[in-house]
């Protein structure tokens, strides 16, 4: 890569009409296209062509830009950054080995030109431009610099002894010897007798830098070097070039020549293909539809479980091994899955961590959503899942420290999560129904499309394109490796024709059942909700799936007659919905039940009063002073309040009695609490900028061309109105500049005074963040400053400054 | 919805719920049958499970994994879940991979079609030391004497093999059923024969009542050889050495009893559990039954009472015909795989309700009597010891008043009675005040069968009986039972006990058990257990207050001082 001074101002091209002009030529559509296709030239939304092209042709700006594209469209950048500039057209299919006329060279070619990434011009010699800024890739096609370019190594190490250890005859001119030894290294002949000759090890060595390369750690440092070792070989012959003392490069010529003289492996260019398996449509949409069912199933277990019982959360945040198998064990299923179930519903708002109380609970969104039927629920899950910035699979992965990562762990979100699932669900997307992509296929295809995606995820990237393929069967969006008819409309983002098609393949929702003398009743199909809300209260399920059988129970009904339901609507309830009647030994236990529950009362008191002597409390409870304690009779020698003890002995005092308080001896008195609730988990898109309006930038932007002369792209947005430098000192400005020109200003000014000033700044990824600099220079649209307080040095663009403030006196006082 | 209306769900958690009412039931049970254990038989949805033992008992009958897809595809409402429908197949595939052969060279041989499985199960430490020298690829000697424990082992490594070593004939002795002389076979028990001598060796799964000492009966005469018969008690003995001798060609010198009072060995021989199972100095000195003749046909009633050295004993006997005959296969001590690979597969099933539906038993009506307890008794049983506390509740005086009633009635109407309970002080003071004969464990053998006789004969309506009366012995005639006290609700013995009042009657009159329960105490806990595991079998249950059965008796009372006719029982 080229140094910080080469970034900050490329050679402009002279015979190019420059970005900006070309920009020009751009219509509104495409326009609109290439803001859409790199959003952060979006934010905040350039003023004029000019300016978008200063972004545009901005390194940073262009380096993610390049990092977004397809394997192909980076392939042809690398190319292009091998070749010199001017390119014509045939240099660069030669060098990538295919035809002028390639199709997916042309069709590379178009999508970097809708990047304004490179740009192929009209004419007899059609030639092709890149943008400047991107020469500054690193290592293009993973090839180091050429020879020339090149001149350090061991220091010991003359050129003359390279070329006679390369077999070649030293000159007198130096000239001479580069060219000659250069000559030697790009020759495939003399690299293959060369590395054949040297230690065991030295071919494999030299092909793998010259594939995976260029650069290789050379163990003992690149500076004592001999010829026992293969990288000593390489390097004594100049196959590796000093970078540093543990790092060697291999020069661009011998890289080649070991690749057989093609930078490009054959078919680079090719989309991966993508071997499907046939699979038949209806059992793909009736095991994901069982899928689904069985996931929502499993969440509103979940709630029920966390309701009656919250689970307690590990001291380090995350769910405890315990309390995952708690859940696994009420589902019948592994531990692993348990613990997904658990993110799933975490994920989709349903449950949350309470880290104030160590507890996880369900969350208050949860009661809305248990109030939906079957399919509905399911919808929001695989909503939320499609949407969210979580690896579901995480759950249970392996983490660095061996051990298995929790559930509602508070995870940093991954941010490419959504958009990692998207890429493979496009291509499960764009498998016709019975079809069924490969899941190492999917995976070459998404790697292919965007590599950037896949690197830098918590896993290798086979691995996360097999979560996102392993999650979409879990939430029942695919089976088999095929989405199914629900899953695809969900993923097209039509959650209600996915919830529609998912109810066409739910068993029928009945409102009615059966009951048996065994206790136990048969929903022969879905039950409805409100029937099913009270059927759990009053049995418990004993089998699940297309009927639910469920039992009932002395503790079941026990649980109903908790709630407040009486004898009688239990049994109307029975008799509505039971199509066999209910048998005599259901109602029989019923009424038992009803007869038995409150023979022993239990409620609150704060204190009592007793007497031996109920004439005597017969007397107090009659006392005019005594009335407002609101004194209850429980017996003939007991009477209870709510009112606290002492209050209660104070005021029989002033009747004229003489109460003795005794001692709170043992009971307790216990209530239900209340369910608790924890609150709803902050939305999943916390992190994105709002999608810029494309439309409105575009339209805003004024069609017209830089000032003639200006021809460079890097011109600095004109100063319409500069404001005045006194050379003297200033005072400090309290007003926030916005506009670029104030903003430009208040940065001029304060690199002179040595001001301290808050600015917010849109990054690249569109995030905006505001920080605290010290300014040091202003260059072109760049702002070199030091950040506060670690004291980094930072370059911003000024242009996506959207506002800075010069912080007071008293504020800098603060911040020393 | 894309149901196909049938009349199966298929739950993903194995079970299948079967709508009994439905027009296609009965196809769809008779297609189920075979593979899936059925589970509970309420009056309206039934319940059969799917296991891996019932699936290779499917394999053993001839049944392949796609007839039982098919079956379930066919009548089932809803989807099928397409895990079910694979494990399935995977485990019916394990059946059969594995077989027991004999070669002419090297005798019985472990021989398998797939090396991957063979190479698997020789590996596991379970198998490794029952199996010979490998002498090819795809086969390994097995010692004569470890048939058994090796199919035992293979059972729990999840790979049966199939027996196809064929058994010994056995010295042969004529026996002829005497069919026609008063009792024909019932085409189910002709069914049953015919699919044990298919299947070779086997249980038989009949309820009490539909048979199945026929069916034993059957079998050895199809056999003609000399036979082991395997029996619960003595008194079990005595009835089957009764039945030997009125249906088939046998002679009192043709049959034997091995007990503990008699020794012999004959062409026919009763032995019992018990004496099966007597150690001397750690050792069984009774062993030499199994070989002191060269059986054709080993007969083990009750099978799934089995006690487990019986199960070591016929390890050794693999060679020998075995014909196991219950009325369920579930063991309280789970030990159904080893009836699979020591005694053989179910060979013939009939659920009790179809049984009955074909009037071959008494439907019976169950009643629970809740009996409210008096003060004092409340108190005794809140003070008494936790494990005393069953027995406080379970022998409350206050009961004496209802089953005395309840007894009163039924005898009135010359119902042949029982009066069952577990506590001998309880039994001896009912017996007193109903004035009718004991019996319990103390009971000498020949008492008790003259008691036994005289019930069959009318001269007694009313007999109390212990909990001796439990197992295997036949009183065709007892069409009330009336139970005041029970073991802690074992499914088996409600079965049992359910199975005395079963017993077909000649008018076709109407079986009825009654429970008497202490109401509040843990007796009417078990009460409830009793009750779900009666209506899963399919039985009327009702539930009915105890001042509700006093003021009818007292009604009828009254109304017979009055020289009225009693009004019908309810």
């Amino acid at each position: 890569m080229g140094s910080a001074a080469a970034r900050k101002s490329p050679a402009p091209n002279k015979e190019w009409p420059g970005l900006a002009a070309t920009l020009a030529a751009f219509g509104d559509e495409a326009l609109s296209r290439l803001l859409s296709l790199r959003p952060d030239l979006a934010r905040p939304a350039p003023h004029d062509l000019s300016a978008l092209a200063s972004r545009a042709g901005a390194w940073p700006s262009a380096r993610d830009a390049f990092h977004r594209l397809d394997r192909a469209a980076q392939r042809v950048v690398e190319a292009l950054c091998l070749l010199d500039e001017p390119t014509t057209l045939a240099e660069l299919a030669s060098t990538l080995d295919v035809d002028d006329a390639d199709a997916d060279l042309a069709s590379a070619l178009a999508r970097l030109g809708e990047r304004a990434l490179a740009f192929v011009t009209d004419g007899p010699h059609a030639a092709v431009r890149l943008l400047s800024a991107l020469r500054q890739l690193d290592y293009p096609a993973r090839l180091g610099p050429p020879l020339r370019s090149m001149t350090a190594g061991p220091p010991a190490l003359t050129l003359d002894q390279v070329a006679v250890r390369l077999g070649a005859l030293p000159t007198r001119a130096t000239p001479a010897t580069v060219a000659s030894v250069a000559a030697m290294l790009a020759d495939p002949a003399t690299i293959e007798r060369v590395v054949a000759e040297g230690p065991p090890g030295t071919a494999d060595l030299a092909r793998r830098i010259a594939t995976e390369g260029p650069l290789v750690r050379v163990e003992g440092g690149a500076y004592r070097v001999d010829d026992r070792t293969p990288a000593g070989w390489l390097l004594n012959r100049r196959l590796l070039a000093v970078v540093d003392y543990f790092t060697a490069v291999m020069p661009r010529e011998p890289a080649l020549a070991l690749r057989g003289g093609h930078p490009f492996p054959p078919g680079s260019l090719r989309r991966p293909g993508l071997a499907v398996a046939l699979v038949d449509a209806e059992v793909v949409d009736r095991s994901a539809a069982e899928q689904a069912l069985l996931v929502a199933a499993e969440v509103a277990a979940l709630l029920e479980l966390w309701d009656a019982e919250p689970a307690v959360l590990l001291k380090a945040g995350g769910l405890g091994v315990r309390e995952v198998h708690k859940v696994a064990k009420l589902i019948g299923s592994t531990d692993l899955r348990a613990a997904r179930i658990v993110d799933l519903a975490a994920l989709a708002g349903l449950v949350a961590a309470d880290a104030m109380a160590g507890l996880a609970l369900p969350t208050i969104a949860s009661d809305a959503w248990r109030a939906l039927e079957g399919p509905a629920r399911w919808a929001h899950l695989a909503g939320a899942w499609v949407a969210s910035d979580v690896h579901l699979f995480l759950a249970g992965a392996i983490s660095s420290k061996d051990k298995p990562i929790p559930p509602l762990l508070n995870r940093a979100p991954e941010r490419d999560a959504p958009r990692r699932r998207r890429s493979v669900l496009a291509v499960l997307e764009a498998a016709v129904a019975g079809t069924a992509p490969d899941g190492l296929g999917v995976h070459h295809r998404v790697d292919w499309e965007s590599p950037a995606l896949w690197a830098g995820g918590p896993a290798s990237p086979p691995v996360l394109v097999s979560w996102v393929l392993q999650e979409a069967e879990l939430l029942g969006v695919a089976a088999l490796g095929s989405l199914s008819t629900a899953g695809r409309a969900m993923v097209a983002g039509r959650p209600d024709d996915a919830t529609s098609e998912l109810a066409r393949l739910t068993p029928a929702t009945v409102a009615d059942f059966v009951v048996q003398a065994d206790l136990s009743a048969v929903v022969a199909g879905e039950p409805a909700v409100a029937m099913r809300a009270e059927l759990d209260l009053l049995a418990d399920v004993e089998s699940k799936g297309a009927a639910t059988v469920y039992r009932f129970s002395e503790a079941s009904l026990r649980r109903a007659f908790d709630t407040g339901r009486t004898a009688d609507d239990i049994v109307g309830f029975l008799e509505r919905h039971a199509t066999r009647g209910v048998p005599q030994p259901l109602a029989y236990l019923v009424t038992d039940l009803g007869r038995r529950f409150g023979n022993v009362r239990v409620g609150p008191v704060t204190s009592y009063v007793r007497s031996d002597d109920p004439a005597l409390l017969a007397e107090v409870l009659a006392t005019r002073r005594a009335a407002g304690l609101r004194l209850r009779r429980l017996a003939p020698t007991v009477a209870v309040t709510h009112v606290a003890a002492s209050t209660v002995t104070a005021t029989l005092q002033a009747a004229g009695y003489l109460p003795a308080q005794e001692d709170v001896d043992g009971a307790v008195v216990l209530a239900r609490p209340p369910a608790r609730r924890a609150p709803a988990r902050r939305t999943p898109a916390r992190h994105t900028a709002p999608e810029p309006d494309v439309a409105t930038i575009v339209a805003g932007l004024h069609r017209r061309l830089p000032p003639a002369g200006t021809g460079s792209a890097r011109a600095a947005p004109p100063r319409t109105s500069p404001p005045p430098v006194s050379p003297v000192a200033m005072a400090r400005p309290t007003q926030i500049a916005k506009d670029p020109w104030a903003v430009r200003a208040l940065l001029d000014a304060a690199c002179e005074e040595f001001w301290l000033v808050r600015l917010s700044y849109v990054d690249s990824q569109g995030r905006s963040s505001e920080l605290t600099v010290e300014p040091t220079d202003v260059e072109g649209d760049r702002l070199y400053a030091n950040c506060f307080p670690r004291g980094n040095q930072r370059t911003f663009v000024i242009d996506v400054v959207e506002w800075a403030r010069v912080l007071t006196e008293a504020e800098e006082d603060q911040l020393a | 919805m894309t149901d196909t209306a049938g009349p199966l769900i298929v739950q993903s958690d194995r079970t299948l719920l079967l709508e009994v009412d439905h027009p296609d039931a009965e196809a769809c049970r008779a297609d189920i049958a075979p593979f899936a254990e059925l589970e509970r038989s309420p009056e309206h949805v039934h319940t059969y499970r799917l296991s891996s033992l019932g699936l290779w008992n499917a394999s053993a009958a001839g049944h392949d994994a796609e007839q039982v897809v098919d079956a379930l595809l066919r009548w089932s409402r809803y989807a099928v879940p397409q895990a079910l429908l694979v494990d399935v197949a995977e485990v019916m595939a394990r059946y059969g991979r594995l077989r027991l052969e004999v070669d002419e060279v090297h005798g019985l041989v472990l021989r398998s079609t797939d090396l991957a499985v063979l190479t698997e199960v020789l590996r596991a430490k379970a198998v490794a030391p029952l199996v010979g020298p490998q002498i090819a690829a795809d086969t390994v000697v097995v010692p004569r004497g470890e048939r058994g424990r090796l199919k035992q082992a293979l059972l729990k490594a999840g790979w049966p093999a199939e027996d196809l070593a064929g058994y010994v004939d056995g010295t042969a002795h004529p026996i002829v059923l005497h069919e026609g002389r008063g009792f024909d076979l019932r085409p189910y028990q002709r069914q049953a024969v015919d699919a044990f001598f298919a299947g070779g060796s086997g249980a038989i799964v009949l309820p009490c009542g539909a048979g199945k000492t026929l069916v034993a009966l059957a079998a050895m005469a199809r056999a003609s050889a000399r036979t082991l018969i395997l029996v619960t008690n003595t008194v079990a003995a005595r009835q089957w050495r009764a039945e030997l001798l009125a249906r088939t060609s046998l002679t009192e010198d043709e049959v034997g009893e091995y007990s503990g009072e008699r020794k012999e060995i004959r062409p026919v021989t009763l032995a019992t559990y018990q004496i099966l199972t007597t150690r001397r100095r750690e050792v069984y000195t009774h062993l030499e039954l199994f070989s002191a003749e060269d059986w054709g046909l080993v007969i083990y009633d009750e099978v799934h009472l089995l006690p487990a050295p019986v199960f070591r004993m016929t390890a050794e006997i693999q060679s020998r015909r075995r014909l196991g005959l219950t009325a369920t296969l579930v063991r309280e001590d789970g030990r159904e795989g080893d009836v699979f690979s020591l005694i053989g597969p179910k060979r013939y099933d009939a659920p009790w309700r179809d049984i009955e539906a074909q009037g071959w038993i008494a439907p019976a009506r169950c009643t629970e009597v809740r009996v409210t307890l008096t003060d004092e008794e409340r108190m005794s049983y809140a003070l008494a010891e936790a494990e005393e506390r069953y027995r406080v509740g379970a022998t409350a005086r206050s009961k004496v008043a209802v089953v005395e009633a309840l007894s009163a009635e039924a005898v009135a109407h010359g119902e042949p009675t029982l009066v069952i309970g577990q506590y001998i002080d309880q039994i001896e003071a009912l017996a007193e005040r109903l004035g009718a004969p004991l019996i319990t464990g103390k009971t000498p053998t020949r008492e008790r069968e003259r008691l036994y006789q005289a019930f069959r004969t009318g001269e007694e309506m009313l007999l109390v009986v212990s909990k001796v009366a439990n197992f295997s012995i036949d009183l065709p005639e007892a069409s009330v039972a009336i139970q005041v006290s029970g073991a802690f609700g074992s499914r088996q013995e409600e079965a049992q006990r359910l199975g005395r009042i079963l017993r077909p009657k000649r008018d076709g009159r109407q079986a009825h058990f009654f429970a008497v329960v202490a109401r509040d105490t843990n007796d009417q806990e078990f009460a409830a257990r009793r009750q779900r595991f009666l209506a899963e079998q399919g039985y009327a249950y009702e539930i009915v207050d105890a001042e509700a059965v006093l003021d009818a008796a007292a009604a009828r009372a009254r109304d017979a001082r009055r020289g009225e006719l009693p009004p019908p029982t309810p």
